[in-house]
């Protein structure tokens, strides 16, 4: 295929640079400058062809990616913003609503379109969805909608006011139609506000969600905090693990090393497991603790953040000693050594030789454990409490448990554009770009 | 009693004939634990020997959204899953699932509000109060017992979820019991659900599985919990434990429900299993492996009295039931447990 690319491509660029090459020799003076021109151009179409053949063997790979990672994210992303469960259902009345000036009740033409439109999907799924749809917006729209649905089914007399008020007195005050106005369109904002407590009022302005429903915000900084205090102490414990791995013996380092491994190719499961084993109430450590005296009675180690943190640096400790290992390896001892015997003390030599070169190694090992901290899940869900749960764990809520796809996917692309965030930050800070391919 | 052992493999015997041509697998989604176990032996194992047809289990958690996936995607992992109240009316109204045929359910020996027209009840629970016996001798007899911490410290196992847990907060609160839905209903109601867990603040650890609320017993972390009734027995008959459930501080109760999964190619052998499973014997045979209630009420007087002893709706307990009013919690749902989040993780 490469081969292919190369064949077709080569003879037009042979006529580029005949041609280029027959021009100048009617202006004699800039000869040497459009040969310099010309062959610059041939350069870089030599390069271009290069690159072109790298990528098509990468191609499958790619497609690859884009179908099963990217594609699908997407997909999922897209539905924070996705109103489709309201304006596919009762297209006509969104449509209308889009044209009224939002000012009261919707004239009569406005609301006999919803009647119709409710009466006619009375009964089926779609109306289900629907008026699931607007009760996230309010409580009470569910009952409200489904009641509406069967009554103007039922059927009744006068104007389509009349009959929507008869059933229920809601229809004859502004806040329903606002809100079906406000969530006529194809996109909504509805669940990305949501996801950080924010929500729209009638009038279209952005205020905050109730007091007492206020949840994300402080979930998202709890995530953040967690991840980082995670990432300081795995840099911290991993960094000194891998200076130490390095000076074993041979044969020493190589079972610390398969120690470190097998640990990281556990199931995590297994391993969280076995931290409720060591620390509930009756478990092996607080046993420990009062057999050697110095307990009198258990202490409650389990469903505290110290639990969530010991058990997050301990899965994640490999991916930090890993990739700071592979750089510290590649470090000659003669650097050290050149460094001291031109005086500087070791901490100095340490502090300004050795550490900058392994920048690299630790920038990988903290965006491998910060943004793998950020998503994890089932860790927090059975060693912590509710007051330990991170952002995922509400993504797998609202994904299974109450359906709330929308929720569930601003959850989620919040947490993205943090992570992204984070990446970017640490990849500037510490030069990871600076790891050549 | 052998005469009672042969009966329902003689019913199925009969439906087999009549119904079943050939041999097919039936996927049903059910609860694990002891619920499986009990499924098997009443109704799966029996069933298979019957008719020919192999059951294929599965364990879930209630998850409608994985029912929808599936129905969405047209792929099919189970035929027949059971479905909690909430979920079984909520997917009934998407069309999620098929609409039985009731002709050949015998709805009349149902008891009151077990079936409608997408769904049977497979079993009733009870939750409600329980404390464990070998620890503390004279335990919290009301929900405002519960709600005592001064009376009664130490930490209390409740189930992590807003239903449920509102409710028995209202019970905490001196609600009466047949005013706990129209309370919460309220905003004021709401407000003093939420007000009477405040004070249990500090005191509570959060179960979500039926495991581990007995785990939480065993290991000692709390003594007393919001409890599901056939898990305390379980508890008592294998585990050894000495746990009281205290039905007269009022419970709810709560059904699962078989669906079936709507378009799946085998809706009419699920429909031929649930016909067979609503008769009386092998409803009879399920309660002798669980301590939770089938639907039928002529399966009771099958059975012998020692399997009555936990069961949550037995004449003399059921003025003490409350039955959920799935109307509240369908518009309220999505508030109140975005509120009950914010509130358990602060």
């Amino acid at each position: 295929m490469a081969a292919g690319l190369a064949q077709v491509a080569t003879p037009p660029g042979q006529e580029t640079a005949a041609a280029s090459a027959r021009q100048p020799s009617h202006q004699g003076v800039s000869v040497a400058l459009v040969a310099n021109d010309d062959l610059r151009r041939r350069l870089r179409l030599i390069d271009r062809l290069r690159e072109a053949k790298a990528l098509a063997l990468t191609l499958p790979a790619l497609l690859f990616l884009i179908v099963a990672l990217i594609a699908p994210l997407v997909f999922f992303m897209s539905r924070a913003a996705d109103n489709t469960d309201l304006t596919d259902h009762m297209p006509r009345t969104s449509q209308a609503m889009a044209g009224w000036d939002g000012d009261g009740v919707p004239p009569e033409d406005i609301q006999r379109i919803l009647a119709d439109e409710l009466s006619g999907i009375a009964g089926t799924p779609a109306l289900a969805v629907l008026a699931r749809r607007l009760n996230y917006q309010e409580a009470g729209y569910r009952s409200l909608i489904q009641k509406t649905a069967n009554g103007l089914r039922a059927g009744g007399v006068g104007t389509a006011a009349e009959r929507l008020t008869a059933i229920d007195a809601r229809w004859a005050e502004p806040p329903i139609w606002q809100t079906l106005r406000q969530e006529s369109g194809r996109w909504t904002s509805f669940f990305m506000l949501a996801a950080i407590d924010l929500k729209k009022d009638t009038a279209g302005a952005i205020t905050s969600a109730p007091a007492e429903r206020a949840i994300y915000q402080r979930v998202f900084a709890r995530t953040f905090i967690a991840s980082l205090s995670v990432t300081l102490i795995c840099l911290m414990l991993g960094y000194a693990t891998a200076y130490t791995l390095l000076r074993l013996r041979t044969g020493l380092g190589r079972i610390a090393l398969l120690v470190i491994l097998i640990s990281l190719w556990t199931s995590l499961l297994v391993r969280t497991l076995a931290w409720i084993i060591i620390l509930q109430k009756n478990g092996v450590l607080n046993s420990a603790l009062m057999g050697a005296g110095i307990l009198d009675e258990p202490v409650q180690f389990i469903r505290t953040w110290f639990a969530v943190i010991l058990a997050m640096v301990h899965l994640l400790l490999p991916l930090m000693i890993l990739p700071i290992l592979a750089v510290m390896r590649g470090i000659p001892p003669s650097y050290m050594r050149a460094a001291q015997s031109l005086g500087a003390a070791p901490l100095r030599a340490f502090w300004s030789v050795y550490l900058p070169l392994t920048y690299p190694g630790i920038g990988a090992g903290v965006v491998f454990v910060a943004t793998t901290s950020l998503g994890f899940f089932i860790t927090p869900e059975l060693l912590g409490g509710p007051e330990h749960q991170m952002i995922s764990y509400f993504v797998a809520f609202f994904t299974n448990m109450s359906v709330n796809w929308g929720l569930a996917s601003a959850l989620g692309v919040w947490l993205f554009v943090i992570t992204i965030a984070m990446f970017a930050g640490v990849a500037r800070g510490f030069g990871i770009a600076r790891i050549k391919p | 009693m052998p005469g009672l052992k042969i009966l329902p493999l003689a019913a199925a015997a009969l439906i087999a004939c009549s119904t079943l041509a050939t041999a097919e697998d039936l996927r049903i989604a059910s609860w694990g634990g002891v619920v499986t176990d009990a499924n098997r032996a009443a109704y799966w194992n029996p069933y298979e020997k019957a008719t020919g047809t192999k059951i294929i289990d599965d364990t879930f958690n209630g998850e409608i959204a994985k029912a929808r996936a599936q129905v969405q995607a047209q792929s099919y992992q189970w035929d027949i899953a059971e479905m909690e109240d909430a979920e079984a009316v909520a997917g009934c109204e998407e069309g999620l699932y098929e609409k039985l045929d009731l002709s050949r359910v015998p709805v009349a020996d149902l008891l009151p509000d077990s079936h409608d027209e997408c769904s049977v009840v497979s079993l009733t629970s009870g939750t409600g109060l329980a404390y464990n016996k070998a620890k503390m001798e004279n335990g919290p007899q009301s929900w405002a017992d519960f709600f005592d911490v001064q009376k009664f410290p130490g930490k209390r196992g409740l189930r992590k979820s807003a239903t449920i847990t509102l409710e028995i907060a209202l019970l905490g609160a001196g609600v009466p019991k047949a005013d706990v839905y129209k309370t919460l209903a309220t905003k004021e109601g709401q407000d003093l659900a939420f007000a009477t867990l405040d004070k249990l603040k500090g005191n509570i650890v959060w179960w979500s599985s039926g495991t581990e609320l007995v785990q939480g017993f065993m290991s000692g972390e709390f003594d007393m919990a919001v409890a599901y009734n056939g898990r305390v027995a379980g508890a008592n008959k294998t585990q050894g434990q000495k746990l009281e459930f205290v039905w007269s501080a009022g419970y709810l109760i709560g059904n699962n429900r078989w669906v079936i999964l709507k378009g799946t190619p085998k809706a009419k052998a699920a429909m031929d299993f649930i016909a067979w499973a609503t008769t009386p014997e092998p409803q009879a045979e399920f309660m002798r492996h669980i301590d939770y209630a089938s639907a039928n009420k002529k399966a009771f007087p099958l059975l012998e009295a020692e399997y009555l002893a936990y069961m949550p709706n037995t004449a003399e307990r059921v003025p003490y039931g409350l039955t959920a009013d799935l109307a509240v919690w369908r518009d309220n749902l999505d508030t109140l447990t975005e509120r009950f989040n914010a509130w358990a993780s602060q």
